[in-house]
């Protein structure tokens, strides 16, 4: 990762032809070495038998020991199935939702309407999990949820005992997750498409080019590398997921867990008994390992595609 | 607002975008409608007969616990507001500062950066680590710093913001000022701040929420001072109320049904958004379509 | 100008970093001073016994609680009181509920200042202990806290011990624990000569069957039994258990202890059966396996008839007054004490405090002294309270304290010594002797005072909980019908798949073990 890749300068004489640059850089630099360089000691923890007494760098070297749990059982295969099951339909739906909510906010004639929309669609955001659960319980709950009570019976369906039955979980955690982030995320890719100098929709418009037009070659060209780069950092979480998500709403029902499990939810069960601050630490290691060796197969992908749009 | 613009959509699709927008809205509004009506009902009459849109039994109860103690609550404001505020703008300068150089694609040590950056957003040493560092070297336990300090470079972000610099200002820009000789704090001041500004509205807005909504940095750092956000100054209200709900030879005289529990969490939220609501219009006016670029080219 | 402008910039974000730097350095200026004076202190050490050679030491105390607004005031009164023998200023610190579980692992890992913690089986005692976490305490006991050694609970002391050590010391308070039904009375003398009830010292789930189908019949707003997930059947049992997720338990019935598979066994079986008539009659809540309503506020609102909770008499006013109704406890199991229930609230000497000689003094103290405990849970005498009944030892608000607005108050099963307290108000002024008897007539688990060692099984340990998780609650709230699809026979299965045999095998042994050299 040396500059004498990429130019013909040496390193020496890079420094000094961007030294304002690196000058401008140095206090931001300063803050992730103090911030999130020197905690990052910390993940040998996770290789560590902790013994409070000897200290965490005297304590005894166990190499993976601490990862075991992670995969000794059938459960291991379910949990992970799960998480990048989720994560993978995510990234997805991150994508197309947001985009189709701005571009149409885009479009709306009366400039008010969309700030009012949008201000509605952030409320989900504000909503713990916890309280989310709640609600959804007020919905789904079997003798008094609205959906047995009012929806069911104009059908004349049967009460369902939604708590028990996973089939459907899938649909509603994904469901509940679009509501809860799809205002925030639009946000994202509103800013970018008013970054858009007008000219190049009037040029197409002149040209006779209808709104299709318009979004295919003006639109979403723009918004690709904003698209690109905030898959490829879900692409480096797709371990990890939202703990509130799937601990919360399902109301921790054992039912459910076949699809309602994830490696987070699977951690913190395992480690409610022990507490084992080694085998924690060796859960977020995992999960850090594999997101960044994907993120870097990714992103050598992408750059061959194009470079510009690559992370790095 | 221009009438009659030649690039206007259809009356019809406008009207078929504002009834799914309007539809979307309500699915966003009702639930926290909901929320505002548990929050003002008797916890009695929820227990009995559960949510209702509007309470069958009107109660501010909820309110009144976690306002109980109004000179806490001015404090734990004026907490956040400072953090937030102070927090923002400090996370604004120190993330577009990263952001700048990275976008440069002359920069030699791009990618180098950028790794360095994207490192911290996967690993960390955890909880533990953390602490220490604030606690015992940085000695800011209880102190408001170890509030802000953590949040003001999200890797995330930064990395956002280098994509819509790249997608906003153009190349060539930067190369005719340089060209004219304009030191690189000349070029930001004058030509990637001003175009940016509806990355800075974004970036600026998630970081105002996200340290809003913490509650974790004053549950871990603040113990003996009153220096704690609003939001956990609520949160620890209810779970000390849930203790003593579950131990009854500690709660006195104070009758269980009586003591808020759902709806005080209700009111939690309602209290933990209003300010915020409010201040996103703020923000708002960045990302309206077309604004700004104009007057800088030139 | 613009320049000046621009360099403000880069200068705004040097002074940022810069007040990190000077902040950091300042603090490692004052520990290197705090460090200096601590070593100062355990040299005196030497000659505890002799009042007044002894430095003034501040001990902190950590516990978990509401942060009491006159704790400051307590604090000074205390140490003023132990000036004079003990020459120790004590500051005690509570940390919220919401943040205890956090904030105590925080403080053992980082070893910051902490002089005395709170600890608990419930909050991670024995997995600290193990870890290295707290002072051995044995060779420190007879020197330094002699009055443990002649109290009518010495042998609180010895369950304490984990590996034949002794790392924290327990509270006396209510160790015993009896659980069963509350009911509601009125609705009981209402119904109960319908089905002739009675309430026996110990009484089986099915003889409430019947109250509970009148009660369903005709009173259609209340649910008979209302429960959730760690409040069921299965727990109202006479098991030593380290909490509602632990896959083995002992029997404190029996004569010789040995480790079970509590889920492979006649008494789970039978309380699921149970548990699965009520439901489909029902009996119960629908929302049994999945509710996290606290079952008592339920019941407080008028909703349900019964829920589980603990049958221990001496609580039967403070429960009456939390929920408004009087009750009637209906207890299972005769009252039983378990290792991890003698150990319900200890104080542990951090291995970071360099003051163990004088923490150890004042946890003597804190067992012996009346006045001391009284002051921890009451507070100042005269300000926050006022004797009522001199003779009797009851007492009463001071005037001026309205009780409702959280008055000083300090949990009272937390301080060295419960049996020392005042009595808090008439009812109560029996506390002391019901508590001893209560205690002493209570049966004790055969295992009492063994410590299992869980480091050989932390794999299997928490593929289990997962897998108990997953199938426990909905079984045993008959929920889902335990016999539908072989549900039960595939959580036996998964149980053995994840290692419960081998789990089993290394707990009797380290069981036999300790059994051998008691």
């Amino acid at each position: 990762m040396r500059s004498s890749i990429y130019t013909k300068n040496s390193l020496i004489e890079n420094v000094i032809k961007y030294k304002e640059l690196i000058i401008i850089m140095i206090p931001s630099i300063l803050y992730l070495l103090i911030n999130n360089y020197l905690p990052m000691a910390g993940v040998f923890i996770a290789f560590k038998d902790v013994n409070y007494s000897k200290g965490i760098f005297a304590s005894k070297w166990v190499g993976l020991e601490n990862f075991r749990y992670l995969f000794a059982t059938k459960d291991a295969l379910i949990i992970t199935r799960n998480t990048v099951g989720y994560n993978f339909l995510f990234i997805i739906l991150d994508i197309v939702i947001p985009v189709a909510l701005a571009l149409m906010l885009n479009e709306i004639r009366q400039r008010i309407l969309p700030k009012i929309y949008q201000t509605t669609m952030l409320f989900p955001y504000f909503i713990s999990m916890v309280i989310v659960s709640y609600l959804v319980f007020a919905l789904l709950s079997h003798d008094k949820g609205m959906i047995n009570r009012v929806i069911l019976p104009i059908f004349n369906v049967e009460p369902i005992p939604w708590y028990n039955e996973s089939k459907y979980w899938p649909f509603i955690l994904t469901g509940v997750y679009i509501w809860k982030t799809a205002g925030y995320n639009t946000i994202i890719y509103l800013a970018a498409l008013s970054g858009i100098d007008k000219q190049y929709y009037e040029a197409i418009a002149i040209d006779g080019g209808g709104k299709r037009k318009q979004i295919l070659y003006v639109s979403l060209p723009f918004l690709r590398p904003v698209i690109i780069i905030l898959s490829l950092l879900a692409i480096g979480r797709i371990f990890r997921s939202d703990f509130g998500l799937f601990f919360q709403v399902p109301l921790q029902s054992g039912s459910l867990f076949p699809v309602t499990n994830v490696i987070d939810t699977y951690v913190y069960r395992s480690l409610i008994k022990t507490n084992d601050l080694g085998m924690a630490s060796a859960a977020g290691f995992y999960q850090a390992i594999v997101g960044f060796v994907l993120v870097l197969a990714t992103n050598t992908i992408i750059r061959k595609i194009d470079k510009d749009s690559a992370l790095f | 607002m221009k009438k009659g613009s030649l690039n206007q959509i259809s009356v019809g699709a406008n009207f078929g975008i504002n009834v799914i927008f309007i539809f979307l809205s309500l699915c966003c509004l009702i639930p926290f409608l909901l929320v505002l009506s548990v929050s003002l009902s008797s916890e009695n009459a929820v227990i009995r007969e559960g949510y209702r849109l509007i309470p069958t039994k009107f109660s501010l109860a909820a309110y009144r616990l976690l306002m109980r103690d109004i000179s806490q609550i001015g404090r734990s404001y004026g907490v956040t507001i400072i953090v937030t505020i102070v927090g923002t703008l400090g996370s604004l300068m120190l993330t577009a500062l990263y952001a700048y150089p990275l976008y440069r694609k002359d920069f030699p040590f791009r990618r180098f950066f950028s790794m360095f950056l994207f490192i911290t957003m996967l690993f960390n040493g955890g909880l533990v680590p953390f602490y220490i560092l604030y606690t015992q070297y940085l000695r800011l336990k209880d102190s408001i710093l170890a509030l802000i300090i953590p949040y003001l470079l999200n890797p995330f972000y930064a990395i956002v913001m280098r994509t819509f610099f790249s997608t906003t200002i153009p190349e060539s820009l930067i190369e005719s000022a340089k060209i004219d000789g304009a030191k690189e704090i000349y070029i930001l001041r004058k030509i990637v701040f001003p175009l940016s500004l509806p990355v800075f509205a974004t970036i600026g807005l998630f970081t105002t929420l996200v340290y809003w909504n913490d509650w974790f940095l004053s549950l871990i750092f603040i113990s003996k001072s009153s220096n704690i956000t609003i939001q956990y100054y609520m949160y620890k209200i209810i779970m000390n109320l849930q203790f003593l709900l579950s131990n009854p030879s500690i709660s006195g005289t104070m009758a269980k049904a009586e003591i808020p529990g759902e709806t005080a969490r209700m009111a939690m939220a309602i209290i933990g958004i209003g300010p915020i609501v409010l201040a996103y219009p703020f923000f708002q006016r960045y990302f309206i379509k077309g604004l700004t670029i104009g007057a800088i080219k030139g | 100008m613009k320049r000046i402008k621009s360099a403000c910039v880069l200068f705004l974000s040097i002074i940022l970093i810069l007040s990190m730097f000077i902040t950091a350095c300042s603090g490692q200026t004052d520990k290197g001073g705090s460090k200096d004076s601590d070593t100062k202190k355990t040299q005196e050490g030497q000659s505890p016994l002799d009042a007044s050679k002894l430095d003034p030491v501040r001990l902190i105390m950590t516990v978990p609680g509401t942060p009491q607004q006159d704790q400051s005031l307590v604090n000074d009164a205390i140490s003023k009181y132990l000036k004079d023998d003990l020459n120790v200023t004590i500051d005690l610190q509570q940390i919220d509920w919401a943040s205890w579980g956090d904030k105590s692992n925080l403080i053992i890992a980082s070893g910051e200042e902490c002089d005395i913690l709170f600890t608990a089986p419930w909050t991670q005692y024995e997995v600290n202990a193990v870890k290295g976490a707290f002072h051995e305490l044995d060779d420190l006991i007879p020197q330094y806290a002699p009055d443990l050694l002649k109290t009518n609970y010495t042998w609180l002391l010895d369950v304490a011990k984990i590996n034949g050590k002794i790392y924290a010391i327990p509270t006396y308070q209510i160790l015993a624990q009896s659980r069963g039904f509350i009911l509601r009375k009125d609705l009981v003398d209402k119904y109960g000569p319908e089905v002739n009830f009675t309430v026996k010292e110990v009484n089986k789930p099915e003889d409430l069957e019947p109250l509970l189908r009148v009660i369903k019949k005709n009173e259609p707003g209340i649910i008979p039994y209302y429960g959730n997930p760690s409040k069921l059947l299965s727990f109202m049992g006479p098991w030593d258990r380290q909490g509602s997720t632990e896959p083995t338990a002992i029997n404190c019935y029996d004569e010789y202890p040995r480790y079970v598979n509590f889920y492979d066994n006649d008494f789970y079986r039978e309380c699921a059966r149970i548990a699965r008539r009520w439901f489909v009659d029902g009996l119960v809540n629908s929302d049994i396996a999945t509710t996290k309503e606290d079952a008592s506020s339920i019941f407080a609102a008028g909703k349900a008839f019964c829920f589980s909770g603990q049958t221990n008499p001496a609580e039967k006013s403070s429960i009456e007054n939390a929920v408004g109704y009087k009750i009637v406890m209906y207890p299972l199991i005769k009252p039983i004490i378990s290792t991890s229930l003698a150990r319900g609230a200890m104080f542990s000497i951090p291995r970071q405090s360099s003051n163990r000689e004088r923490a150890l003094m004042f946890l003597n103290r804190l067992h012996t002294d009346k006045n001391l405990v009284n002051m921890f849970v009451y507070g100042i005498e005269g300000k926050h309270y006022v004797f009522k009944d001199d003779s009797r030892q009851i007492i009463e608000p001071a005037p001026g304290i309205d009780p409702s607005k959280n008055p000083y108050f300090n949990l009272i099963w937390m301080f060295g010594n419960q049996s020392l307290l005042y009595a808090y108000g008439e009812e109560n002024v029996n506390a002391a002797n019901d508590l001893d008897n209560f205690n002493q007539n209570a049966v004790k688990s055969p295992a009492l005072g063994f410590s299992y060692n869980p480091e050989a099984m932390k794999n299997e340990i928490a593929a289990l909980t997962n897998i108990v998780l997953e199938y426990d609650p909905v079984i045993s709230s008959g929920a889902v019908d335990m016999n539908k699809d072989g549900l039960y026979q595939k959580f036996l299965q998964k149980l053995k798949a994840a290692g419960i045999d081998r789990l089993l095998e290394d707990q009797n042994k380290q069981l036999e073990e300790w059994l051998k050299n008691k």
